[in-house]
């Protein structure tokens, strides 16, 4: 038997201990549809912290912030230098195609960061053991639009046509 | 201890193995009127304090029995089960690995391990103790159990109902059997089986409010008022997106390509709606009613 297996896993550290409840699939699932990628991004993070996945779970987290960060990038330099992209002139000048496509790649990296922590999940539901998500989530939802807003801007700044 | 005291602890201690609590409790008086400060008696009274729900009084009285007795293997267990039950996960591991230390071998404390680190979602060290547990002993029910869970969790459903059919071989009347038959089918998303074995279950411990809880969405699972919602059933969050994504998508192109009026178009666009709404609105109040009713 490997000796790893009887030295502790639980002890009280710095941060959230393990067993600590998770955030529910449905709070992630909202913040994500409701407060976009940056936001998906922000509260899937919460919860890799309040497993203790933090390390593990950093690359991942991090690669899909920069994708998140990239929509409003993305969004503002189609809108404002359409000649960059001219396949997508058309997509551009649409606010709710835009809005929409914004959407999907939000559900597309919840799905993928969903997937990484899905037996976690798993778990946690035999459990019956989720945390109230209603303030976490609304916090990421504020920070993301606050996030994609500053970053909207400063992309505005950058492709100024 | 006398032979009328060992005599009355197992009869307490089988009272309890078969949910008689009030029986127990009175025959405990008597075991406690013999030697108040027993250990054995101390445990015995933490484990009728236990079965009642009175987990502050149960740990008091588990306390006393260690105090007097530290080795005693069935009460530092309750210990165990107390601290888990009650979120304090780093106290009950250093009480199962002290009791490890002294017996590293042992294939149920190595189980009992295995099922705080599930609960502690340290799922890749749980599954190591549970077949640690099961190479040391391939019969024993709560490692087959925790194997069974492990394989929910990992979405292998074949695994798990194949270590079913290994359980239920063993011993087709046991309470965990059904339990552990009560998951498998509810990961396979069987909602009319899982009906089947939880009311049978509920039968044998009619007060327990988790499961009427499966029970009540057991039943909303296969309610025909649920047929409707059958994508969001059948692929959970994956359906929502879907049905969201063709939604709003298949609306926008079917106003773009103008194949059917803007009244026609206005009418499929408050369908959606309200087939949307129902999905939000429709299982809570369904839920709801079931649990008032009766399932």
């Amino acid at each position: 038997m490997d000796p790893a297996l009887l030295s502790p896993t639980v002890t009280p550290a710095a941060g959230a201990a393990p067993g600590a409840r998770p955030y529910s699939v449905r709070a992630t699932f909202l913040t994500a549809f409701l407060g976009g990628a940056i936001a998906a991004v922000f509260i899937h993070g919460l919860n890799a912290r309040l497993l203790r996945r933090w390390e593990r779970d950093l690359p991942w987290l991090l690669a899909a912030l920069l994708l998140a960060l990239a929509v409003p990038v993305v969004v503002v330099a189609l809108a404002q230098r359409p000649e960059l992209v001219p396949a997508l002139r058309g997509l551009a000048s649409d606010r709710q195609m835009t809005s929409m496509s914004s959407r999907v790649v939000a559900m597309l990296l919840w799905g993928g960061l969903y997937l990484r922590m899905r037996h976690t999940h798993r778990a946690a539901e035999m459990h019956g053991d989720h945390r109230p998500g209603w303030k976490a989530g609304i916090a990421c939802i504020a920070a993301g639009t606050a996030v994609n807003l500053a970053v909207a801007m400063v992309a505005a700044l950058v492709f100024k046509p | 201890v006398t032979e009328d005291a060992a005599d009355l602890e197992l009869q307490i201690s089988r009272l309890l193995d078969i949910g008689r609590t009030a029986d127990a409790r009175r025959l405990l008086g008597q075991l406690l009127k013999t030697d108040p400060r027993a250990p054995e008696a101390l445990f015995l009274a933490a484990r009728v304090e236990h079965e009642e729900g009175r987990a502050a009084e149960a740990l008091a009285r588990v306390r006393e029995a260690l105090a007097r007795a530290p080795h005693h293997r069935r009460a530092r267990l309750l210990l165990f089960d107390l601290d888990v039950e009650a979120d304090r996960f780093a106290e009950a591991e250093s009480n199962i690995l002290g009791l490890l230390k002294g017996a590293p071998e042992d294939a149920f404390l190595l189980a009992v391990y295995a099922r705080l680190m599930l609960r502690v979602y340290q799922l890749e060290k749980a599954r190591a103790l549970v077949n640690e547990a099961l190479r040391r002993d391939p019969e024993l029910p709560l490692a087959q159990i925790l194997d069974a869970l492990l394989h929910i969790i990992h979405g292998d459903d074949a695994q798990a109902s194949a270590r079913l059919g290994r359980l239920m071989a063993q011993d087709p009347e046991a309470i965990h059997v059904a339990w552990t038959a009560l998951a498998v089918l509810q990961a396979q998303r069987r909602p009319r089986e899982v009906l089947e074995i939880g009311r049978q279950l509920l039968r044998a411990t009619p007060n327990n409010t988790d499961l009427i809880d499966v029970l009540v969405d057991a039943r909303l699972q296969s309610h025909w008022a649920m047929k409707p919602l059958w994508p969001f059933q059948r692929f959970g969050w994956g359906g929502s997106i879907a049905v969201w994504a063709l939604g709003v998508i298949g609306l926008r192109l079917l106003a773009r390509a103008k194949v059917v009026s803007e009244p026609v178009l206005g009418g499929i666009a408050v369908l959606y709606v309200l087939y949307i709404a129902y999905s939000w609105i429709g299982p809570p109040l369904l839920r709801r009613w079931l649990r008032r009713r009766g399932f």
